[in-house]
């Protein structure tokens, strides 16, 4: 008698999954950005000069507002850094009542309307007041972020720095677009 | 019953003629009275074997043969099981044997449709109770012959109780097939019955047994790639990984070609994040099913995985991209290869900036920043063309935006952000 053949159905499981290899976080584009405007304000304090008068104690850079992106990367680059001999010191000014001196002021976009009542705020102040917004170089900041977000660039205003008795390098000067 | 004709025609004789009979051995011509000559005669006869029933069975057993040459059966069947009670005849090697043949014949033609055919049951261990009795080797040959055709009947039997899903049955079946072909062939171990119980096992998920009778049959080198897939998806149940990667990996070498085996190990080696060991396996995978684009995005993903480590990156992200581009061309709107190759893009390019030290110059810087925006220029067409397909697909807005956001187009990354707000309200 021969063997009668078996059809086996083979209920096999066999994934071909929806598999992922444990995908990677997805990185943000405004983080890197952030990281980008951070990496820019930290090498400013290598071709700025600021006053004696300023270079006592930490070095304090303020934040207007509650843009987390930049306050946190700004965190993380402070730690363990320094702006010459002194400590860097990330400050979080949530209005502008909040402000104290600071050796540099980062207003975000959305604050940008404030900018009058910051500049009548850091009055006397040492600060280097820096902005994200089209036309801000006009109006008061020393250095303003423009370009396309990924391909960030700076105007700087050398008239705004030196009205807080800031003295730019000329090397930076090269590297910006100058606004008068 | 003859010797007691004998007698009594004997004892007919005698009364007809009414002589005296001499004495045997009487010289003198002595006289027996016929009186006591039929006395005799009668005693002689009631003590005859025949009368006696001492040569009974024989002729049961006789009978049985009789009976079943006259295609009697019922009669057969209880001539030889009464032949089979009794002392003079139970252990004879014959009488079994009979027995074994008339059950064959009970079995063969009244209860071949019945899987569970008692008469068959009894034939093969007559059969087998012949065999232990034959000091002769009168009957053996033929008793193991007829075990053997029994024992495949049964075989036939369990295969198609298995092929209809009566997985119980099947491994009562086979198993009976495995025990009984023994008898015949002590050394034979059916690899193909050792598989069936194993696979029948699984299927009724008494998974210790399936384990068992599997491990069986690859162990008698058993010709069925499936064995191998099997008994690895069982180790790997059972969450002993190094075993299952091993049975697999015998299945591979022995079946390189086997599409199957060599997926089930690309899925554990992913599970297990052993990318080491994928991108061979991958790529034979392909040269095996070379539509499937399911193993394309594996291995660009792989490639990926790969390239995390930095000193891979310039080596493996282009052959991730190379990947995802052959999917594409297999599949022009297959969501993910589309999806997986913009984010790839996006990723590169978000990862070049936040790589970035702080201590960079402002020249590296603006190099980088130009490598960024091409990487978003080649990632947008994909990920605009995966958020066609699947418009809702929460991953492909956030790149989205992120994409246009980097590239300046703050309007357009105003507006995803805006319909990433809506699905997220409608969680």
């Amino acid at each position: 008698m021969s063997r009668r053949i078996i059809y086996i159905l083979i209920i096999f499981n066999i994934q071909y999954s929806i598999f992922n290899i444990q995908s990677l976080a997805q990185p943000d584009a405004k983080q890197a950005v952030a990281h980008l405007q951070t990496i820019f304000i930290y090498r400013f304090t290598k071709y700025i000069e600021w006053p004696l008068s300023s270079k006592q104690g930490d070095f304090v850079i303020g934040i207007l507002g509650d843009e987390t992106l930049i306050l946190n990367e700004m965190k993380k680059m402070a730690k363990g850094r320094k702006a010459g001999t002194q400590d860097i010191v990330v400050k979080n000014y949530k209005t502008i009542d909040d402000i104290s001196e600071c050796n540099i002021l980062f207003i975000p976009r959305k604050e940008s309307a404030q900018i009058s009542s910051v500049i009548d705020k850091i009055k006397g102040y040492s600060t280097l007041l820096i902005t994200e917004k089209e036309g801000m170089a006009k109006k008061g900041a020393a250095i303003n972020f423009v370009g396309i977000n990924i391909k960030l660039n700076f105007e700087l205003n050398e008239a705004n720095a030196k009205k807080y008795g800031l003295q730019v390098s000329t090397n930076l000067s090269q590297l910006a677009i100058i606004v008068d | 019953m003859n010797t007691l004709r004998s007698i009594l025609l004997v004892l007919i004789n005698i009364l007809k003629s009414r002589t005296r009979l001499p004495l045997v051995g009487s010289a003198g011509g002595g006289q027996v009275k016929p009186v006591m000559l039929i006395l005799l005669l009668l005693i002689a006869g009631f003590t005859c074997p025949e009368y006696s029933g001492v040569k009974a069975q024989p002729n049961l057993r006789t009978a049985a043969h009789h009976y079943l040459t006259n295609g009697e059966l019922d009669k057969a069947k209880q001539a030889i099981d009464k032949a089979c009670e009794h002392e003079l005849t139970m252990n004879d090697a014959e009488t079994w044997y009979l027995k074994s043949f008339i059950y064959k014949d009970v079995y063969t033609k009244k209860e071949s449709a019945d899987p569970d055919s008692p008469a068959r049951i009894v034939s093969i261990e007559s059969a087998e109770k012949a065999i232990d009795l034959d000091s002769e080797r009168k009957y053996s040959d033929l008793c193991k012959e007829l075990i053997k055709y029994l024992a495949s009947s049964i075989f036939d039997d369990a295969s198609n109780a298995l092929n209809k899903g009566n997985h119980k049955f099947a491994i009562k079946s086979y198993e009976q097939y495995l025990e009984y072909i023994k008898i015949p062939e002590p050394d034979k171990q059916d690899a193909s019955a050792l598989f069936y119980v194993g696979y029948a096992a699984l299927q009724d998920k008494q998974v210790e047994k399936a384990k068992g009778y599997l491990k069986r049959a690859i162990n008698l080198n058993y010709d069925n790639p499936i064995a191998y897939l099997y008994l690895g998806n069982i180790y790997w149940s059972e969450r002993d990984i190094e075993k299952s990667l091993n049975i697999l990996e015998k299945g591979h070498q022995r079946y390189p070609d086997h599409k199957e085996i060599l997926i089930t190990q690309v899925n554990y080696y992913v599970e297990l994040n052993r990318i080491d060991s994928l991108e061979d396996k991958l790529k034979k995978a392909i040269e095996l099913d070379p539509k499937n684009i399911e193993l394309y995005l594996m291995l660009a993903q792989v490639y990926e995985r790969i390239s995390e480590v930095d000193d891979n990156i310039e080596k493996y992200l282009p052959k991730a991209k190379v990947i995802y581009k052959k999917a594409i061309l297999l599949e022009p709107n297959n969501v993910r290869a589309n999806y997986n190759l913009g984010i790839l893009y996006y990723n590169e390019a978000v990862n070049l900036i936040n790589r970035l030290d702080y201590d960079v110059d402002f020249v590296a810087i603006g190099e980088i920043q130009d490598k960024c925006v091409e990487l978003f220029k080649e990632s947008l067409p994909y990920m605009e063309k995966a958020h066609k397909l699947a418009p809702d697909k929460k991953n492909t807005l956030i790149g989205l935006e992120g994409i246009y956001y980097g590239l300046g187009e703050n309007e357009k990354s105003n507006e995803i952000r805006q319909k990433i707000e809506i699905i997220e309200k409608k969680k």
